[in-house]
């Protein structure tokens, strides 16, 4: 005969697994405590008895035009088969491509000039070849730098013997460093140059 | 997973119908399967406006994933995939933007069966604790007792809608019974 802590001990374990004897995954010995005692019994049907009641959580029914919604949805095109079809017709080849023509050329009309970049590396003197330094319409150009401590008030940059006027703010150049790159760009449809601001583009060099 | 498997399925029969250009196929999957699934989500969500939509989002999955339905497993586990899939987003939704309003929550406005006059309101209080014991199982767990106890289906169509292995089937299914048995115990 068992003592009264091990059918305590032993009611404990079987209740943990009375879920799974519904599962059907009980053993024997399971099915024989059960069988035995009253209260995992009770336990048991108790298990069963939550499992019943759940179909008191009841049905709801579709509505009546649930069909009828659906198809409207699903004839519903979204905005990219919308985009399709009007891209889905065909036009002869000769058209296309004409399309495709003016297109290029009204775009290279309408586009502005694309701004050059020059980068004009000054050497410790201050001469500067003036053959390698031409603007887009062949006119040369030579580069005024500034002393040491000089601000750069006056023009940077002289273009067929005019001065530009350098857009650059005085004082760019306190050091008066002669070994250094200057980025500039000529402006659209003009011979002029506008500094451009070395940390946009001195990674690209 | 074999296709020779499947041939018996009624459904894939309908399909190939629907592929080969009949469109009332479709009407006739529709039929067969819109209560089923519109219950599923509705157990899982307890929201009857959201499954009525959650139920029309899933056919219309549907019916642009069925030209892809490769015949390599039977529609309705295909079906509770998609329906499964889409209540996890929607109750992910529900999390962030809270945006379900009491009307909805509670059902108002919408033709959920109650217990007529004769009922007594034990029975009301019964459904009603109930469903909310079921709605208040974690997700993992209030999907698989939905689909074995609801919708009948075998552990290992569970494990394949759900995308589990089977002995996590039948762990969820056990912690979910522990639960269910200690918000009920109070009824007893």
């Amino acid at each position: 005969m068992k003592s009264e802590g091990v059918i305590k001990m032993d009611c404990e374990e079987v209740r943990k697994r009375i879920p799974l004897l519904i599962d059907g995954e009980g053993d024997k010995e399971i099915l024989s405590h059960i069988g035995d005692c009253p209260l995992c019994g009770d336990e048991m049907k108790k298990y069963q008895q939550d499992w019943d009641s759940l179909a008191l959580f009841q049905e709801i029914e579709p509505s009546s035009d649930f069909n009828a919604r659906f198809w409207r949805q699903a004839d519903k095109k979204n905005p990219i088969e919308i985009l399709t079809d009007l891209l889905n017709f065909r036009i002869p080849a000769w058209a296309f491509s004409l399309v495709i023509l003016v297109f290029i050329l009204v775009s290279r009309w309408l586009s502005p000039g694309e701004k050059q970049v020059v980068y004009v590396y000054v050497p410790s003197s201050p001469e500067v070849s003036e053959s390698e330094h031409l603007t887009p319409s062949g006119e040369n150009i030579a580069f005024n730098i500034p002393d040491p401590g000089d601000a750069l008030e006056d023009p940077l940059a002289t273009l067929g013997g005019a001065e530009e006027e350098f857009s650059g703010s005085p004082g760019d150049n306190p050091e008066g460093d002669r070994n250094q790159i200057i980025p500039m760009r000529w402006n659209d449809g003009s011979d002029t140059l506008e500094r451009v601001n070395p940390e946009d583009i001195f990674e690209n060099i | 997973m074999n296709q020779d498997k499947f041939t018996d399925d009624e459904d894939l029969i309908v399909i190939s119908r629907w592929k080969a250009g009949d469109k009332s196929a479709f009407n006739q999957l529709m039929n067969k399967y819109r209560k089923t699934v519109l219950n599923l989500i509705y157990r899982f969500t307890g929201n009857p406006r959201a499954s009525e939509d959650l139920s029309q989002e899933v056919f219309l999955r549907v019916y642009k994933g069925l030209d892809n339905f490769q015949f390599k497993s039977r529609f309705f586990t295909w079906l509770y995939k998609i329906t499964m899939n889409l209540c996890l987003r929607h109750r992910q939704r529900e999390k962030k933007f809270f945006w379900q309003s009491f009307e909805e929550k509670s059902g108002e406005g919408f033709d959920i069966p109650q217990p007529s006059a004769e009922e007594d309101l034990d029975r009301k209080e019964l459904q009603q604790q109930v469903r909310d014991a079921v709605l208040s199982l974690p997700e993992d767990q209030r999907a698989v007792v939905i689909l074995s106890r609801f919708h009948d289906l075998s552990y290992e169509e569970i494990a394949e809608v759900l995308d589990i292995s089977l002995p996590a089937v039948k762990s969820r299914l056990h912690r979910a019974r522990e639960r269910l048995r200690k918000k009920l115990e109070v009824r007893d």
